[in-house]
């Protein structure tokens, strides 16, 4: 049996074959660590991609198709009455849309309760029905997530749902965060918080749902490590900052390694901060998330020390073009009390001042 | 150049006896382990349970036997406790070679004893011992733990002969495998609740793909209002909606009028409020009934014309309505069909085709 990791992308188009990207970054870091890197990145996990784009996608291309189908019926009809659709024609345009093919999805996920409940069940659909596979095949299982973007916030109201203890569902108990607990919940550029729905009728509370870390079986806790991780820079990461005091409680933070750790890094190798291939350059990211999903004793402290002492904050960048892109950043940043409807500000300002693409 | 070479293959082959120096933790002849480091010993630890399934152990294949028959029946929980009881009584010598094990024996005995009497799944969780590789620790749901990495660190500290190191892999290995095997039996008794909510899972799932693939196609405003009257109903995954509203939706049309040369015309349409309903069997939609206050726009050869009235909603995303319209000439009542564009936008030139035939 092969640790199974669950791979969830951020915003975007995310065609067939991105988690190549997401597993190549991870097996750069890998690989700086000899001993560890003995047995192969590939052999000793099994990565499983968990798409929800195409979710998006079809959505928004009916919108736009639809659209273009009225205009042309209305010409022929003799009237113009496209008013209420114009504006969505050319939201299926893939190529330099931002506006449709990154902030959209976000929008959609979060103003639509039923295509967030969708994107859930789709997402936890994938989970539930590899986990029965694996403990069909090898008798039990041994799972983990890395997130990243909006994933964390996707996998986070996923695994709420999967864990939440008032499910009547059929057989639900054999998916209770009881029962059927990951290893690691690795969040990278975390959202959750930003993009949460705590009502009555989706009570998913980020600090207090069962997606957090607690000890083998501790009822109410769906993992044993959870790892948060955010550039300083990073400005999805700032309003609504994931960054609990005391959580979720002092036997977890106690524990060896602690079962809740949060890193932040400020490292500037290239425009795009944002991007899960530039969090996992650094060792103060990749050593401990590695460190949990295979073994404390996996990387030495002589390792680490060596790693971060390698380790240039600048990358290949002169530092005038690093401070250049600090600045910039800088004065993209948003307050930690805004809400959710502040990223429309921050796209505007990333995608304008720096290039284009590279949300993974 | 002989020499050369003899040179390059001596230091190839000084190179792989140093690598298997190091540590040698293949397969399960438990006596043939080494590790000389904290840091070897422990990534073999962490890399056992992946490869349990290629235990050839007497214990193992009867477990495996047990959880996998060869007729594809699936395990005999009767059996369970024997065969619990046997995993104990294999791990006795490992017991005896490492006592800081009592704790996993003793915890064994009692869930034997208490088996039977008690097999709930709470149950079964709180007495699970599982292997949480990061920690190096093997642990209970009810908090008792033993910690293989401290056995490691400290038997395999700087100076410790290589032959004291690898004693302690050894032992270490040989109560994780019986841990393991413990763990799978435990795990197979949640089998039949498991196999209920994956299929739950898939069929949630058909419903989902059914409310956005085949129910009437939304657009966006009508997905928000939709979205906001959503009610979850419950923890957990939730069911779609059994109903939606329809609102200022635009759609292409057919319009009949005795004596306009008794054709179908085309017409714009725009659904200014609706309701649609529908149950749910299975994965699909049934007695799917509805009904829109509509009003229309048509070009004719000889004048311009707009409508008022109803379409009421017909299964196969069909509708079907009667409209006055006014127009130059005098007012007439038109019949007037419809298809859900969002249905047929993949081929809008079959829409007419298609249209007429289901109407036939």
């Amino acid at each position: 049996m092969s640790h199974l990791v669950f791979l969830v992308h951020g915003m975007g188009i995310h065609e067939t074959g991105w988690e190549s990207q997401y597993i190549d970054a991870l097996d750069a870091a890998y690989d700086q660590y000899e001993l560890l890197s003995q047995k192969p990145l590939r052999e000793r996990f099994t990565f499983v991609p968990l798409s929800y784009d195409e979710i998006f996608r079809e959505l928004v291309s009916n919108w736009a198709t639809n659209a273009e189908f009225v205009d042309r019926a209305a010409t022929e009809a003799g009237v113009s009455k496209t008013q209420l659709t114009g504006w969505l024609k050319g939201a299926d345009v893939t190529d330099a849309n931002f506006k449709w093919t990154h902030a959209a999805d976000v929008l959609m996920y979060k103003a639509f309760s039923l295509v967030r409940e969708r994107v859930c069940q789709h997402v936890g659909n994938q989970i539930v029905q590899a986990l029965a596979k694996q403990i069909q095949d090898e008798g039990r299982s041994l799972w983990s997530v890395v997130a990243h973007s909006l994933g964390t916030a996707v996998i986070h109201d996923t695994l709420a749902r999967l864990w939440d203890s008032q499910s009547t569902a059929p057989g639900h108990v054999a998916f209770s965060a009881q029962n059927e607990q990951a290893q690691v919940i690795a969040m990278v550029a975390n959202v959750s918080r930003l993009l949460e729905t705590k009502t009555a009728n989706e009570p998913y509370d980020v600090f207090k749902t069962a997606v957090a870390p607690g000890r083998m079986a501790q009822a109410g806790r769906g993992c044993l490590y959870y790892f948060n991780a955010r550039h300083r820079l990073d400005p999805f990461t700032i309003p609504k900052m994931f960054s609990p005091q005391m959580w979720p409680d002092e036997a977890a933070l106690l524990a060896s390694p602690p079962r809740y750790a949060h890193v932040e890094v400020d490292h500037i190798h290239m425009w795009n901060v944002h991007d899960f291939g530039h969090y996992m350059k650094n060792p103060k990211v990749h050593v401990p998330l590695l460190r949990r999903l295979v073994s404390s004793l996996a990387i030495t402290d002589e390792e680490y020390a060596m790693a971060l002492a390698k380790f240039r904050t600048f990358g290949s960048l002169q530092d005038e073009a690093a401070i250049r892109i600090r600045q910039k950043l800088e004065d993209a940043t948003e307050s930690q009390a805004d809400d959710w409807l502040v990223l429309g500000r921050i796209w505007q300002a990333f995608t304008g001042k720096g290039q284009s693409g590279g949300f993974a | 150049m002989k020499a050369l070479r003899s040179f390059w293959l001596g230091i190839l082959l000084l190179l792989c006896a140093a690598s298997g120096a190091q540590a040698a933790c293949n397969g399960f002849d438990l006596s043939k382990w080494t590790a000389q480091t904290a840091q070897e010993a422990g990534l073999c630890l962490a890399d056992l349970p992946s490869s349990i399934g290629s235990c050839d152990s007497a214990i193992c294949k009867s477990v495996r036997e047990w959880q996998k028959p060869s007729d594809k029946r699936p395990p005999d929980v009767a059996m369970a406790p024997s065969l619990l009881a046997r995993v104990r009584a294999d791990m006795q010598p490992a017991v005896a070679a490492f006592p800081e094990a009592w704790r996993v024996d003793a915890d064994m005995a009692d869930f034997l004893l208490s088996f039977g009497q008690q097999t709930a799944p709470e149950f079964i969780a709180n007495r699970k011992w599982s292997y949480d590789g990061a920690a190096g620790l093997l642990a209970d749901g009810g908090g008792a733990s033993l910690d293989l990495n401290a056995v490691l660190v400290k038997e395999c500290a700087a100076g410790t002969p290589e032959a004291q190191c690898s004693e302690a892999l050894r032992r270490a290995a040989d109560v994780l495998i019986h841990t393991l095997q413990f763990q799978i039996v435990t795990t197979s008794l949640l089998n039949d609740q498991r196999a209920a909510f994956a299929q739950y899972m898939g069929e949630l799932k058909g419903r989902w793909d059914s409310y956005f693939d085949k129910g009437r196609f939304q657009y966006p405003w009508e997905l928000l209002i939709n979205s906001r009257r959503y009610d979850r109903g419950g923890g957990g995954f939730a069911q779609p909606p059994d109903d939606q509203w329809i609102l200022l939706h635009p759609s292409v049309g057919y319009r009949y009028l005795n004596g306009s040369g008794k054709k179908l015309e085309q017409t714009l349409l725009l659904e200014v409020a609706g309701y649609y309903r529908w149950e749910w069997a299975g994965a699909e939609a049934t007695k799917l009934r509805g009904g829109s206050l509509v009003v229309s726009w048509a070009d004719t050869a000889t004048e311009f014309r707009r409508g008022i009235g109803f379409l009421v909603h017909m299964p196969k995303n069909y509708s079907l309505g009667l409209v006055q319209e006014r127009g130059a000439s005098n007012r007439k009542i038109a019949l007037v069909m419809s298809l859900d564009l969002g249905k047929v936008v993949q081929d809008p030139k079959s829409q007419k085709a298609s249209f007429l035939g289901a109407i036939r």
